[in-house]
C-alpha cells in the first residue's frame, strides 16, 4: 500500500496554517486504518521553512518542499505542474486537499491530469478496504451521501474545521525533500488582490450573519453587533421593525421584503422571528437566538437558544467568540 | 464574443428542509409535490454572466447553452434561452445516466469541441444539488485551457479577460487570454427575468440533442459505465429540530455555555 | 436590473444598489418623528386647452355679439316678449349652430385621441348599465356621498337643467300660434317665472358654495385650475346677469303695469326695485347690451363643453354606462395571450378607448386621492394623478399619434425625443404603490376605472420590460418554481396538519376547503387554518382539503402583473380541480375568493365560492355552532378585506359572527364598510417594501386604537399579518396586556365554541387569541 499524500498550505508569510494539521491528522488515521505507507506532504510556495517543520510536527513522515519565487501566489497553471510532478515522485494511493480557495480549484484540475477524479468537501473519511470512504454534504446541507473514489490516486478535499489534528509534536522528525519542478507558465496572470473588511460581506453571501431586531432598544447596539460580526467575519443583518427604526439601513434588512440569507449561521438577537423575518433567514443551516421571551417565534427554528436579557448575554458572548476565533 | 454557458437542472434547492426527503434505497432525492426542478442557481448566473460579458463587448456574438440531463433539463435550456441565449444544446441518452462529474465533464468537453470552442466557456461555481464544483475545472483540463473559479465579476479588455475571485480572505484580480473557463458565484449578481417575449420565443426554438456517439464517445465512456466516483449512502442527517436552550444560573454563564456548544458542534 | 451599464470600460458585475424600491438609506428618524412625504406634485406640464379655446370659441362669439349689439342699437320697433327690447334676435340663432359645432370640434378632437385606443367596448348587462347610468350618472349618486359637495353640485346641475328647460320652453312657447295653445300664459307663466327664478337662485347659491369650497373645505386631493374658475365664474356672471336682464324688463314693463306679477319672480324683482331711480332709456340700453352679453356668455359657457371638464355632463353618465358591470376585484384578461404583439400597456394605443376616454372624464375632485391609502400614508402614487398626468399625456403625444395616424403616417414619427409614458410620466414606484384595493373606483364620481389602468402598465414593466422590485421577481419566481409566493417559508402545505385530523378531499364530499398558500405556509396563519377544520368538524361540515396538492390559484402573479403566469397557474388548478370533481369551493382567505369567483368563470373554471364567513355564518344562524359565554366581554373592532367587502359586498357576514360570539361587543373604526381603509398588503404589497411617509397598516392600526376595542377582527390572511406587524410598532414599547389583539374572526369563534364530542382523532385545538397573541409581540 502506498503513501498518503496531503497538500498542505502555506500562510501569506511562510507561517503554517491549521488546514494542513487538521490534514495530516486525518491522514494519520486513515493510514492507520489502510495500512499505509505513511504521511507524506506536500508544500507549494515561495517560503515554506516554518510550514515544512509544522507538517513535521503535525505527523508528515516526509515533506516534499517545491519552492519557489514564482510560486509565492497560488495560480492554477503555475501550481498545476508541479502538483503533478510530486504526485509522479510520491505515487500515492490517496490525495488529500482542504477544502480552500486552493484545494477547490487545483484538486478537480489535478485529478483529471492524474487520470482520476476528486470526492470534494468532506466532513468525515473512513476506510474500506483500499478505499476512502466520504462521508460529504449535498443538498445545501439537507443530505449525506457516501462516495468512494474508484480511480487512482483517489483524491478528497476536506472541509476545514471537520478534523482533529494530532497533538503538536515538535520532537516528531522527517524528511524534507526538495522538489525540482519548473511552475508552469501561467496564462492566467495574478494582477491584483484586495482583502476583504468584514464590513464588506455581502448579507446574502455571508457564512455568518448576526443579526438585531427591535428588542435592541436603541440604535447603538447595533455597534456591539458589528463588533461581534467583525470578530466572526461575519454581515450584520437586521429586523424591518429595526430598520423602521432607522437603527440600520434598510439594505440590511434580513426577510421577506428584505435579502433572503443562508449562512452556516444565523444569530438572531432580539427578533422575535414573525414570519416575515423567518422567510428571509429559515433557510439558514443553524439559528441561534438570544431573546428574553421564552415564547418567542424565533426559538421554534432555533438550535441553540438563550432566553435572557441579550445586553447581560453579550459582553461575556463577545470575549468568549473572541477567543473561539483566536483559537481557530 | 462567443460563449458557451454549461447549466445543470437540480431539484429546488429552495425547497424548505421540511418538505425535502430522500428515497435512501434508490439514493435519490424525492421531488417535493409542487416544486418543480430547476435551472442550477449559478448556472443561471452564468447565463447571466455570459449576457452581461456579450453586452459590453457591443452585443454581437452568439451564446450557447449545454446541459447534460433527462428529457425535463431542456427547461433548464429554455430558461437560459428565455433570459436571452441564443441557441440550446442538450446531451440526454440513456447511457448518459448514473455519470459522475467526470463522465459529465468529459461529454461536454467533447460536446463543446464539436459545437466549436468560443471565447468564453462558463459554468456555475458549483451546482446546488451535489455540490461538488468540479465540472468546469475538469473541462478546462480536458480542453487544456486556463481557469478561473469562483467569481464576482469580469471584464473583457483587449482580447483579454480580467475576473475577481472571490477567495478566503477577500478578491483576487486575475486576467486570463481567451478561451478561458470560468466558473460564477452568487456575489456575481442577480440574473435577469426574462421578458415574456423572450419566454415565448424561447418555448419555439429548438433545442439540439446529442447521445453519446454524437459527440464522439463510447457509450462505456459516459454514465454509469464511466463513473470514477461511486455513491454508496444518500441519507438526510438527524435534524435537531428542537431547540436546545442554554440554561444557567447567570446570563454570563449562558453566554459562556453557548461558545462551548458552538465549538462543540463544529460551527465555529 | 441586471444589465451592465453602457459604454465606460465593461464593468460586468453586481450593480451597487440592492436594487430595492427603498431608498431612504442610512438611520432616520423614528416612527414618532416620520419624515413629511415626499412631494409628489412635481409632474408633467398640465395642458389644459383653455388656450386653445380662445381662438374658436371666445373670438367669432365675442365678434358677433358686438355686432349683433350694434345693430340692435339702431332698432326701436315693436317688440315680442321673447325678444323685449331685443331687434335683429336671428343673431341669436345664427349662434346656437356655431356654439354646437365649436362643441362638436372640440370633443372630435378628443375623440381622435381615444380612437388610436384598442376598441374593446363591453355592453353587456345593458340594463345594469342603464340603471348605473341614471343613478349613478344622471343622479349624482357618488357625489351625493360627501353632503358638501353633493348639495353644491346638485344646486348647480339641477340651476343648469332646470333654466335651460326654462329657456327651451320659453323658446317654443313664443312660436306657439295663439293664446290658447301657449303654455306661458296667467298662472301658467306666473308659476313659471317662479320656478325659474328660484333655480337660478338655487344656481347662484350653488356658485356661492364652489366659490367658498376653496377656503371653507377644500378636499385634500383636489387639483383646482383655472377651467374650474372659469366653468364655476362663468356660470356665476350668467346667473347674474340673468337676474339683471329679467331686473331691468321687469322695472321697465312690468312693475308699473302688474306688480303683482313681478313678486313672482323674486329675483328679478329685487334687481327691479333697485333700479327704480334710474331713467327708463339709459335702461333699455342696458338691457340690450346685458341681453346680448348674457346670451353670448351662454352659448360660450356651453361651448365650454367640448374643451374642458364640463364635459362630464355628458360624460359622466356616458362613462358609468360603459363601465364594467363585474366586481371591482376582478382584472379584465388578456385572450389569447400567446399571440399578443405587447403584454399590458406601455404605450397609449394600447389602452382600450374606453380607458382614453376616461382620461376626459375625470373632474379633478380628488375623491380617489382622497381615499387611496397609499396617498394617505404618503405614499408615491395618487389615483387622480394617474388619470391626469396620462390625460396630459394624450393631449400632447396622444394628439401627435392621432394626427400620425391621420397622415397615414407610422404612429410614432416625430416622437422618438417624446417622454416615456410608463417610467417617466407614470413613474414605476407609483403603479407598484398601488393596493387594487378600490376606493377609487368606488369613490369616483363618474365612474372611472383605475386599476385596471394601473395594473395594465404593470403588466408591461413586468412582461415587456422585466422591470421590478427585487422582491417582486423573487416572489414571480417562487410562485414559478414552487407554486407559491412564500419564498423563505420553512413549511410544506401539510406542516400545519400536525397532530389534526384534517379530512383529504376524496371527491365524495360537498365542499373543498381551499386552505391557499398563506393558509399553510405562514406561521401567524396556521392557526386559523385549523380553527377552520376544527369548526367545519364541529359543525359536521363534509369537506376535505387538497393538502399536497393544492397549487397557487394565481392570484399574486395577477395583481403583480404577471398575467401569463398567472393564467399558468390557474389553469393548472384548474385541472386539479376538475379531476377532483370539485364543485364548492370554501376559503378562508378573500384574496382566494375573489379569484376563484370573479376571474375562474372567465378561465372556465366555474364552481360555487363561499368565504368562509358566509358559511360559518350559515352554520352559525342553523344552530350548528353554538357559542357559548365565555370570559369578560372584549371590545372588537372588526376590519374589512377589501377583497372581501369593498371587491365582493361581504359586509355583514363576518360582523353577524362576531355578534353573535356572547361575550362580544362590536365597535366600527371611523372608516369602515365601504369606507374601509385598505391593510396595505393588497395588489402584491405582502411582498414589496413601502416607499414613503407611512406605512399604510400602521396608519390602520392606529384607527382601529382610536375606537378603545381592546382585539382588531379581520376575515384575511394578509390582514392579519399587515396588523400584527403594525400593532408591533405603533404600540412600540406598550405593556402586552395593552397591546391590541389581532385575530381571524375565526379564531375568535373557535375559542367561543366548546370542544363537543369530537369526532375520533381531532385534537382540540383551541388558537385561543390569548395563545395566538404572543406572536409577534415584546
Ligand atoms: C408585508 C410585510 C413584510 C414584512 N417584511 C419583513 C422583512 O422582510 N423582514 C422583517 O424582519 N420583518 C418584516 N415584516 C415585519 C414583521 O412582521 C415583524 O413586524 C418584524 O420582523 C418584527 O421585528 P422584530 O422581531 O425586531 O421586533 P419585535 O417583533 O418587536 O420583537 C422584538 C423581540 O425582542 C425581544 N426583546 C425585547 N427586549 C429584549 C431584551 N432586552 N433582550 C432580549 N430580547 C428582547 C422581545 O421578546 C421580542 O421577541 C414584514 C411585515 C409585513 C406585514
Ligand atoms: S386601488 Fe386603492 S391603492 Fe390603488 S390607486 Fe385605487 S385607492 Fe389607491
Ligand atoms: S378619477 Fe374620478 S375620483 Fe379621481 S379625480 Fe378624477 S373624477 Fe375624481
Amino acid at each position: 500500500m502506498a503513501q498518503i499524500l496531503v497538500f498542505g498550505e502555506s500562510g501569506a508569510d511562510g507561517d503554517p496554517v491549521a488546514i494542513t494539521a487538521e490534514l495530516l491528522g486525518a491522514a494519520t488515521r486513515l493510514n492507520e486504518a489502510i495500512g499505509g505507507d505513511g504521511v507524506a506532504c506536500a508544500l507549494i510556495g515561495a517560503e515554506l521553512e516554518m510550514a515544512a517543520q509544522a507538517a513535521i510536527a503535525a505527523g508528515a513522515s516526509t515533506v516534499y518542499r517545491a519552492q519557489h519565487d514564482a510560486l509565492a501566489q497560488y495560480q492554477t497553471d503555475s501550481y498545476l505542474p508541479v502538483a503533478a510532478a510530486i504526485v509522479e515522485q510520491v505515487a500515492p494511493a490517496i490525495v488529500l486537499f482542504g477544502q480552500t480557495s486552493l484545494g477547490r480549484d487545483l484538486a478537480p484540475r489535478l485529478a483529471t491530469r492524474l487520470g482520476s477524479a476528486v470526492a470534494m468537501d468532506a466532513l468525515a473519511l473512513a476506510a474500506a478496504g483500499d478505499r476512502v470512504q466520504v462521508t460529504r454534504s449535498c443538498y445545501g446541507g439537507n443530505a449525506r451521501q457516501v462516495v468512494t473514489v474508484e480511480s487512482d490516486p483517489q483524491v478528497v478535499t476536506v472541509r476545514a474545521k471537520s478534523q482533529d489534528p494530532l497533538p503538536e509534536d515538535t520532537s516528531r522528525t522527517g524528511d524534507i525533500v526538495a522538489v525540482d519542478a519548473a511552475p508552469g507558465a501561467a496564462r492566467a496572470r495574478v494582477v491584483g488582490k484586495e482583502t476583504a473588511d468584514t464590513s464588506g460581506v455581502r448579507l446574502e453571501d455571508a457564512t455568518i450573519v448576526v443579526s438585531g431586531g427591535r428588542g435592541l432598544g436603541a440604535p447603538e447596539a447595533f455597534a456591539d453587533l458589528e463588533r461581534i460580526a467583525a470578530d466572526l467575519g461575519a454581515a450584520v443583518g437586521a429586523s424591518r421593525a429595526a430598520c423602521d427604526l432607522g437603527w440600520y439601513p434598510p439594505s440590511q434588512q434580513v426577510g421577506l421584503t428584505g435579502t433572503i440569507v443562508s449562512p452556516e449561521l444565523y444569530v438572531a438577537i432580539a427578533i422575535s422571528g414573525a414570519s416575515q423575518h423567518m422567510a428571509g433567514c429559515g433557510g439558514s443551516k443553524n439559528i441561534i437566538a438570544i431573546n428574553k421571551d421564552p415564547d418567542a417565534n424565533i426559538f421554534r427554528y432555533c438550535r441553540f437558544g438563550i432566553v435572557d436579557d441579550y445586553k447581560k448575554v453579550l459582553p461575556q458572548l463577545e470575549l468568549e467568540l473572541k477567543q473561539l476565533v483566536a483559537d481557530r | 464574443m462567443d460563449a458557451i454557458v454549461c447549466v445543470k437542472q437540480i431539484p429546488d434547492p429552495e425547497t424548505p428542509a421540511a418538505a425535502f426527503s430522500v428515497d435512501e434505497t434508490a439514493m435519490k432525492v424525492v421531488q417535493a409535490s409542487g416544486v418543480s426542478p430547476v435551472i442550477n442557481p449559478f448556472d443561471q448566473q452564468g447565463v447571466e454572466a455570459a449576457l452581461r460579458l456579450r453586452e459590453a463587448a457591443g452585443g454581437e456574438g452568439t451564446i450557447s447553452v449545454l446541459s447534460l440531463g433527462p428529457d425535463s433539463a431542456r427547461d433548464a435550456i429554455k430558461t437560459g434561452l428565455a433570459m436571452g441565449a441564443d441557441e440550446g444544446y442538450q446531451l440526454n441518452d440513456a447511457a448518459f445516466e448514473g455519470g459522475d462529474a467526470w463522465t459529465t465533464g468529459l461529454a461536454l468537453a467533447k460536446a463543446i469541441e464539436k459545437i466549436g470552442v468560443p471565447e468564453v466557456l462558463i459554468f456555475g461555481r458549483q451546482a446546488a444539488d451535489l455540490d461538488q464544483g468540479t465540472v468546469g475545472s475538469i473541462v478546462a483540463e480536458l480542453l487544456g485551457l486556463p481557469s478561473a473559479t469562483v467569481l464576482r465579476s469580469a471584464e473583457l479588455e483587449d482580447g483579454a479577460i480580467t475576473v475577481s475571485r472571490v477567495v478566503a480572505d477577500g478578491f483576487e484580480s486575475i486576467t486570463t487570454p481567451m478561451p478561458a473557463v470560468l466558473t460564477i458565484s452568487n456575489e456575481f449578481g442577480d440574473p435577469r427575468y426574462p421578458q415574456l417575449r423572450q419566454i415565448m420565443q424561447a418555448a419555439k426554438k429548438q433545442v439540439t440533442v446529442w447521445s453519446p456517439v454524437d459527440i464522439g464517445l463510447d457509450a462505456a465512456q459516459v454514465g454509469a459505465a464511466g463513473a470514477r466516483v461511486k455513491m454508496h449512502a444518500l441519507f438526510q442527517p438527524k435534524n435537531e429540530t428542537q431547540c436546545e436552550f442554554i440554561e444557567a444560573d447567570t446570563a454570563e454563564e449562558k453566554a459562556t455555555q453557548l461558545a462551548a456548544k458552538l465549538r462543540e458542534v463544529k460551527l465555529l | 436590473m441586471a444589465s451592465a451599464g453602457p459604454g465606460g470600460p465593461l464593468p460586468i458585475g453586481r450593480p451597487a444598489s440592492t436594487g430595492r424600491l427603498t431608498a431612504s438609506a442610512g438611520p432616520g428618524p423614528g416612527p414618532a418623528a416620520l419624515a413629511p412625504p415626499p412631494r409628489r406634485r412635481s409632474r408633467l406640464r398640465r395642458t389644459t386647452k383653455i388656450g386653445g379655446l380662445a381662438v374658436p370659441v371666445w373670438l367669432p362669439l365675442g365678434g358677433l355679439g358686438l355686432l349683433a349689439a350694434a345693430e340692435t342699437g339702431r332698432v326701436d320697433g315693436p317688440h315680442r316678449e321673447l325678444f323685449f327690447n331685443i331687434a335683429n334676435f336671428w343673431v341669436l340663432y345664427a349662434l346656437l349652430p356655431l356654439a354646437l359645432i365649436v362643441i362638436a370640434y372640440g370633443i372630435a378632437r378628443r375623440a381622435r385621441v381615444w380612437r388610436i385606443g384598442r376598441a374593446d367596448f363591453q355592453f353587456d348587462n345593458p340594463r345594469v348599465r342603464l340603471r348605473r347610468m341614471l343613478r349613478g350618472g344622471v343622479g349624482t349618486e357618488r357625489v351625493l356621498r360627501d353632503p358638501y359637495s353633493g348639495i353644491m353640485h346638485l344646486c348647480i346641475m339641477s340651476s343648469i337643467v332646470v333654466l335651460f328647460l326654462v329657456t327651451a320652453l320659453l323658446a317654443i312657447d313664443d312660436y306657439l300660434p295663439d293664446d290658447k295653445v301657449r303654455i306661458l300664459v296667467g298662472d301658467r307663466y306666473l308659476g313659471y317665472s317662479l320656478v325659474g327664478d328660484i333655480f337660478g337662485l338655487i344656481g347662484l347659491i350653488g356658485v356661492g358654495m364652489a366659490i367658498a369650497h376653496r377656503w371653507v373645505r377644500p378636499r385634500t386631493g383636489w387639483l383646482p385650475s383655472f377651467e374650474d374658475k372659469l366653468i364655476v365664474g362663468g356660470l356665476g356672471l350668467l346667473l347674474l346677469t340673468g337676474f339683471f336682464v329679467e331686473g331691468i324688463r321687469i322695472q321697465t314693463s312690468e312693475i308699473a303695469a302688474n306688480r303683482e306679477w313681478s313678486y313672482w319672480s323674486p329675483g328679478g324683482f329685487v334687481v327691479a326695485e333697485m333700479l327704480s331711480g334710474v331713467s327708463t332709456g339709459a335702461l333699455l340700453d342696458a338691457h340690450k347690451a346685458l341681453w346680448w352679453f348674457h346670451m353670448v356668455a351662454a352659448l360660450s359657457w356651453i361651448s365650454l363643453l367640448g374643451y374642458t371638464k364640463l364635459n362630464h355632463l355628458a360624460y359622466a353618465p356616458a362613462n358609468a354606462f360603459l363601465k364594467s358591470t363585474g366586481s371591482s376585484g376582478k382584472l379584465p384578461m388578456i385572450a389569447n395571450i400567446e399571440e399578443q404583439e405587447h403584454f399590458g400597456v406601455s404605450q397609449l394605443e394600447h389602452f382600450t378607448q374606453k380607458q382614453l376616454f376616461e382620461l376626459d372624464v375625470c373632474v379633478r375632485c380628488g375623491r380617489c386621492t382622497d381615499n387611496c391609502p397609499a396617498d394617505i400614508a404618503g405614499q408615491p402614487l395618487s389615483p387622480m394623478h394617474i388619470i391626469q398626468d396620462l390625460k396630459a399625456y394624450a393631449s400632447d403625444v396622444g394628439e401627435r399619434k392621432a394626427g400620425n395616424l391621420a397622415r397615414g403616417a407610422p404612429i410614432d414619427e416625430g416622437l422618438a425625443g417624446a417622454p416615456v409614458m410608463v417610467g417617466e410620466v407614470i413613474r414605476d414606484e407609483s403603479l407598484w404603490a398601488c393596493r387594487t384595493c378600490g376606493a377609487c373606483v368606488q369613490e369616483c364620481p363618474v365612474f372611472i376605472e383605475h386599476i385596471p389602468t394601473i395594473v395594465d402598465m404593470r403588466r408591461s414593466l413586468v412582461m415587456e420590460e422585466a422591470r421590478m422590485p427585487e422582491t417582486v421577481q423573487t416572489t414571480l419566481e417562487t410562485l414559478e418554481r414552487q407554486g407559491h409566493p412564500w419564498r423563505g417559508t420553512p413549511h410544506t402545505r401539510e406542516s400545519w396538519m400536525d397532530g389534526l385530523d384534517v379530512p383529504l378531499w376524496t371527491g365524495e364530499q360537498e365542499y373543498l376547503y381551499f386552505v391557499g398558500c398563506t393558509g399553510a405556509l405562514v406561521d401567524r396563519v396556521q392557526p386559523i387554518t385549523r380553527s377552520v377544520v376544527r369548526l367545519l368538524r364541529e359543525a359536521g361540515v363534509s369537506f376535505g382539503v387538497l393538502a399536497g396538492q393544492e397549487t397557487c390559484n394565481g392570484d399574486p402573479a395577477r395583481r403583480l402583473g404577471n398575467e401569463y403566469l398567472f393564467q399558468i397557474l390557474a389553469e393548472g388548478l384548474i385541472a386539479t380541480l376538475d379531476e377532483g370533481g370539485v364543485k364548492k369551493i370554501v376559503t378562508h382567505c378573500p384574496h382566494c375568493f375573489n379569484t376563484f369567483k370573479n376571474e375562474y368563470p372567465e378561465l372556465g373554471g366555474h364552481y360555487e365560492v363561499l368565504h368562509h364567513s358566509s358559511l360559518l355564518e350559515r352554520l352559525l344562524d342553523d344552530g350548528k355552532l353554538q357559542p357559548k359565554q365565555g370570559g369578560e366581554t372584549q371590545l372588537v373592532t372588526f376590519h374589512d378585506s377589501c377583497y372581501l367587502g369593498r371587491h365582493n359586498n361581504l359586509y355583514d357576514a363576518p360582523r353577524n359572527i362576531l355578534q353573535q360570539i356572547p361575550n362580544v361587543t362590536l365597535v366600527e373604526m371611523p372608516r369602515n364598510r365601504e369606507q374601509g381603509l385598505c391593510c396595505g398588503a393588497g395588489g402584491g404589497n405582502m411582498w414589496m417594501e413601502e416607499q414613503g411617509r407611512a406605512r399604510v397598516n400602521e396608519v390602520r392600526v392606529a384607527e382601529a386604537l382610536s375606537t378603545g376595542a381592546s382585539a382588531a377582527c379581520t376575515a384575511c390572511p394578509f390582514c392579519v399579518q399587515m396588523f400584527e406587524s403594525g400593532v408591533g410598532t405603533v404600540q412600540m414599547g406598550a405593556e402586552e396586556s395593552d397591546r391590541l389583539g389581532v385575530f381571524d374572526i375565526v379564531e375568535f369563534l373557535d375559542v367561543a365554541v366548546p370542544v363537543s364530542a369530537v369526532p375520533a382523532g381531532t385534537a382540540p385545538e383551541s388558537a385561543a387569541p390569548e395563545a395566538t397573541a404572543s406572536q409577534d409581540e415584546d
